[in-house]
């Protein structure tokens, strides 16, 4: 029976368009197509978040390193927003690096409402690394905006400057899970 | 030809239990799809009275992801069982805020399953102002597991919180602990 795939018993789950290198799910009574998704983007810009009390966006101004089911414009004019192709479930880690003596507090907004579990507050007391990571469900054409705030105006979100590793300020990584 | 998927040739794969939205995979001779993954957190300060000793994190909040795992915010909101056996990813952070002064006080973390440390799950590191412990591993979970975030400190009357920090702007939840898993074999 070309074109299905027969349960034992009467039931039948025909078999969809299944794209190359798509992963398959069931949906109902059909196997379906489910594009993965993914995106790794990091950028080496300071933000300066000038006053307190105010989200900041971050503009990633970078070509993303790997952008499958994104749409993202580095030299547009808003190089903050990353939209998503397809609905699903997403694992989200955002790892960003700031100026020492200073509170800083980031989240992510999934068409400017905060995602739960995506704020991380740190205080920065030497060079380190904060990094948050958490799951949510991303309809299509969703627009992602990482954005970060300050303690005291004038706190950058700096570049690793080390000289150890890649010098970047923020990356931000999403996979497409389901 | 009833319960098989026909390659060219002649080898044949019968069709398992699917769950809508599942990836499909192939165990053996049949093919299966299920789903599981959540996504928890807690917003309320948890104390932790004594030290070098480890309590069970209550999550208070009904998580907003479920799917595969049993979860109660009332009764035993400190569980999470298991439904599918399987390989998950598993990522937590927990924040301690030093209200007590004790700075360089030291937090650790580490998961159960039925009891027993999860492998790999332990963390510790010095608390500054708000920074979080936090981890990501991979463990064999069995169906039917309890799942257990545990806290310790080495100072008595220390917390798990998240206070809010004077002029950063406000987010519009503010957990003191958050806790991933998704099931990925």
């Amino acid at each position: 029976m070309p074109g299905k795939i027969v349960e034992s018993g009467a039931a039948e789950l025909a078999i969809g368009a299944i794209a190359n290198t798509d992963k398959v799910c069931r949906s109902s009574t059909s196997l379906v197509s489910e594009p993965i998704a993914y995106l790794y983007l990091w950028d080496d810009s300071t933000l300066d978040c000038t006053a307190t009390g105010n989200w900041y966006h971050y503009h990633f101004k970078n070509a993303a390193v790997f952008k499958v089911g994104f749409t993202h414009s580095e030299g547009g004019a808003s190089p903050e927003q990353i939209t998503v192709d397809g609905s699903g479930y997403y694992l989200i880690t955002v790892s960003y690096c700031c100026l020492t003596g200073n509170f800083y507090i980031v989240h992510v907004t999934d068409d400017g409402t905060e995602i739960p579990g995506s704020q991380l507050p740190a205080y920065r007391a030497g060079k380190q690394q904060a990094c948050v990571t958490f799951f949510a469900y991303i309809e299509a054409g969703s627009v992602i905006v990482v954005e970060f705030g300050a303690a005291t105006a004038g706190g950058d979100i700096v570049p690793e400057d080390t000289g150890l590793g890649d010098g970047k300020a923020v990356s931000l990584t999403m996979v497409k899970i389901f | 030809m009833a319960g098989a998927i026909v390659e060219s040739g002649s080898q044949s794969l019968s069709i398992g239990a699917m769950t809508d939205g599942g990836k499909v995979k192939r165990s053996g001779s049949s093919l299966s799809a299920t789903k599981s993954h959540l996504l928890a957190y807690r917003t309320d300060t948890f104390l932790m009275t004594s030290a070098s000793t480890w309590y069970d994190l209550p999550f208070n909040i009904a998580a907003p992801i479920k799917d595969g795992f049993t979860h109660s915010d009332s009764t035993n909101p400190e569980q999470f069982t298991v439904t599918d056996a399987g390989k998950y990813l598993i990522v937590y952070d927990v924040t301690g805020y030093t209200s007590n002064n004790n700075f360089l006080s030291v937090q650790a973390v580490r998961m159960l399953d039925d009891g027993s440390e999860i492998s790999g799950s332990f963390a510790v590191r010095t608390r500054g102002y708000h920074t979080p412990t936090s981890n990501m591993f991979v463990a064999d979970i069995a169906a039917g597991s309890v799942i257990e975030l545990q806290v310790c400190s080495d100072g008595a009357n220390l917390y798990v919180e998240a206070n809010a920090i004077a002029n950063t702007p406000a987010p519009t939840t503010r957990p003191c602990a958050v806790l991933v898993m998704i099931r990925i074999d």
